[in-house]
């Protein structure tokens, strides 16, 4: 690993605030880089952190699935109910602590080898199928990476789903009407009671899963799993998820 | 009407807050200089300045006439282009647009404004740590006279820490960095045998190696920082007590080991930055560092190898056994010299001694271990 910086003695010698880092990780080319704090110090800490996220998400290890043991960095990134997970491991980090990364790659490992199902790496790693799908939901690129791992196959992928459903409910003539509406009244949207109210339909699973019926060709993927992953929301995001979709793609239909 | 228009056009300041000038921002700073064993204690103490971002917000300008001061010296840093940097080495017009928005950055009280700034003829008024006209006048240094940035905002953002600085006292370099990491190396090794015991920071200038290494050294840390210019020594000071360290981290003005004969054989490290670059190349220096910081921080004499000698001859009976030192050099020329002259000590004082190279690659450091 080595860190660029502009060449010359450096030292008492030089002052110019050169402050970004950019850091190569030799063996595989995978490059990070981090310009926007004013120490270097700070910069050199941010970008090792996105190197070791860059290379969880990209180098991939091949996983022996017969007789399949979880490495340890994997354990401690799942959540205490896992049946495979023992006590000793400790508490669960998450995705701010720098040992994330190599928890994450281990699991994209597994993803990869099973072929980017879901549900068979939660069996193997002792969790439902809605669990593993909260865990992979709680980083940004972890999420974006298993949806990639999927793209090709026809399961129904976290990513895909969720852009399924935001079409869904786009499509809802209740919402068409509305969104002019909705488009004034944003900024109240955003309280939680009254989004709450203008929502509580859409949560239920029952309309949820008609919603969904409405859109899929192949009804029966339309299962209990796939519901159940798609109730768990935070209001807010959503919002802003459906103002972009309609706003900048009216065409989104996967 | 139109007579107090033209007027109120002339003022770069709201009206109703003073000018800058009668208010020395020392006076914001009461606390007496550090109470610590300074064996002398004189009555013309130097007060150290507060850096700009920590200055009160007691100005205020409009948007618009912000907005004009930016756009103006933005103009200026732009006309630079690469004329420093074939000068001298120094900075080019991308590294002074950089400086520019820090410079902004710290002068507002809100920086979430600064988007803001893209707005014309915006009425509305936002408050400043410095007056308008002040502004005007150090981005003029800055480029006129290539005042350091760092100069004029007071301060330097260094490791996690952001250190007053002023001029008369060295500026901390990214390099510099490096070395708390090695005393850090060091501490994890050795399973906290050196971590009791004083460390010794020769040369301190702001305080930075002192407060960084107090840092990892924990609560039970003690460091003495030693620096021969008392403008240096009332800054460590002021940025030791700034993090809460005034206990750990002991100022002491004086020279080199001078005044750390009580602690003789007992120490558990010595580290320095002290001056290397050889008295030749100071001319030659890009000019925000040979015409602004203070000459005793960069002249090592002939070879830069001046007090690095000095430093190494008075550090075998400053160490206790076992205990670790490091210093930052020139470059390669000096580390390898160096290090053939510590481990050719007739006393064989040394073992382990070693040359750690800096994050660009070139060899920085000169470590190792009192036998």
């Amino acid at each position: 690993m080595d860190t660029y910086k502009s060449s010359g003695p450096g030292g008492q010698h030089i002052n110019k605030r050169e402050s970004a880092v950019r850091i190569k990780h030799v063996p595989t080319g995978v490059i990070a880089q981090a310009a926007e704090d004013r120490s270097q110090h700070k910069n050199r800490v941010s970008a090792l952190s996105r190197l070791r996220t860059l290379l969880a998400l990209n180098v991939r290890s091949s996983v022996k699935l017969d007789a399949y043991s979880p490495p340890p960095q994997l354990l401690q990134i799942l959540p205490p109910k896992s049946t495979i997970r023992s006590s000793e491991v400790g508490p669960q980090i998450g995705p701010n602590n720098p040992k994330f990364a190599l928890g994450m790659q281990a699991l994209l490992d597994l993803i990869f080898a099973v072929e980017g199902s879901v549900s068979e790496a939660a069996k193997l790693l002792g969790l439902s199928t809605g669990a593993l799908s909260r865990l992979i939901r709680s980083d940004d690129s972890l999420r974006i990476a298993v949806n990639e791992l999927r793209t090709s196959k026809r399961a129904c992928s976290v990513e895909l789903c969720w852009r399924h459903k935001l079409q869904g409910i786009v499509d809802d003539w209740r919402i068409k009407l509305l969104f002019p509406l909705l488009w004034l009244i944003d900024p109240l949207l955003k309280q939680r009671p009254i989004a709450d109210a203008i929502f509580e339909d859409v949560k239920q699973r029952g309309t949820l899963r008609n919603i969904l019926l409405s859109i899929y060709a192949n009804k029966k993927s339309v299962d209990e799993t796939l519901v159940e992953v798609l109730t768990f929301s935070t209001y807010v995001n959503d919002m802003r998820m459906i103002r972009s979709n309609f706003i900048h793609e009216k065409d989104t239909i996967i | 009407m139109r007579v107090s228009l033209t007027r109120a056009c002339r003022f770069y300041t709201s009206p109703i807050t003073p000018k800058p000038s009668f208010f020395s921002p020392r006076a914001i700073l009461n606390q007496p200089f550090s109470s610590s064993s300074s064996s002398s204690s004189h009555s013309s103490t130097p007060k150290p300045k507060t850096p700009l971002f920590l200055k009160p917000p007691k100005y205020s300008a409009t948007l618009s006439d912000l907005k004009k001061w930016h756009n103006w010296a933005k103009a200026l840093a732009s006309s630079v282009r690469s004329t420093f940097a074939d000068s001298d080495n120094g900075p080019d017009s991308s590294i002074l647009f950089r400086e520019l928005n820090w410079l902004v950055e710290d002068s507002l009280e809100d920086p979430s404004l600064i988007p803001q700034l893209g707005f014309q003829n915006n009425s509305q008024s936002v408050r400043l740590r410095i007056g308008l006209d002040e502004l005007y006048g150090l981005w003029k240094q800055r480029i006129e006279k290539r005042k350091p940035f760092q100069y004029l905002v007071g301060c330097e953002h260094w490791r996690d820490l952001v250190l007053s600085v002023e001029e008369g006292v060295f500026i901390p370099r990214p390099e510099t960095e490096l070395m708390v990491d090695l005393v850090s190396d060091v501490l994890v090794r050795d399973n906290d045998g050196l971590r009791d015991g004083f460390w010794v920071d020769l040369g301190t200038g702001s305080g930075a190696i002192a407060i960084g290494i107090a840092r990892v050294l924990g609560s039970k840390g003690s460091i003495i920082a030693v620096d021969l210019n008392p403008l240096a020594a009332a800054v460590a000071a002021f940025n030791a007590q700034r993090y809460g360290l005034q206990d750990i981290i002991e100022i002491r003005q004086g020279s080199w080991f001078g005044k750390l004969k009580d602690v003789e054989g007992k120490l558990s490290g010595v580290v320095s930055n002290p001056p290397y670059i050889p008295s030749d190349d100071i001319s030659g220096l890009q000019a925000e560092v040979g015409k602004h910081e203070p000459r005793l921080a960069l002249d090592g004499g002939v070879d830069g190898l001046d007090y690095l000698l000095h430093l190494c001859n008075g550090t075998a009976s400053m160490l206790k056994p076992g205990g670790f030192f490091a210093f930052e050099t020139n470059g390669e020329k000096q580390c390898k010299f160096l290090k053939n002259y510590l481990e050719n000590d007739s006393a064989c004082s040394f073992c382990n001694v070693s040359i750690v190279s800096d994050f660009a690659g070139i060899q920085r450091f000169v470590t190792g271990f009192r036998q």
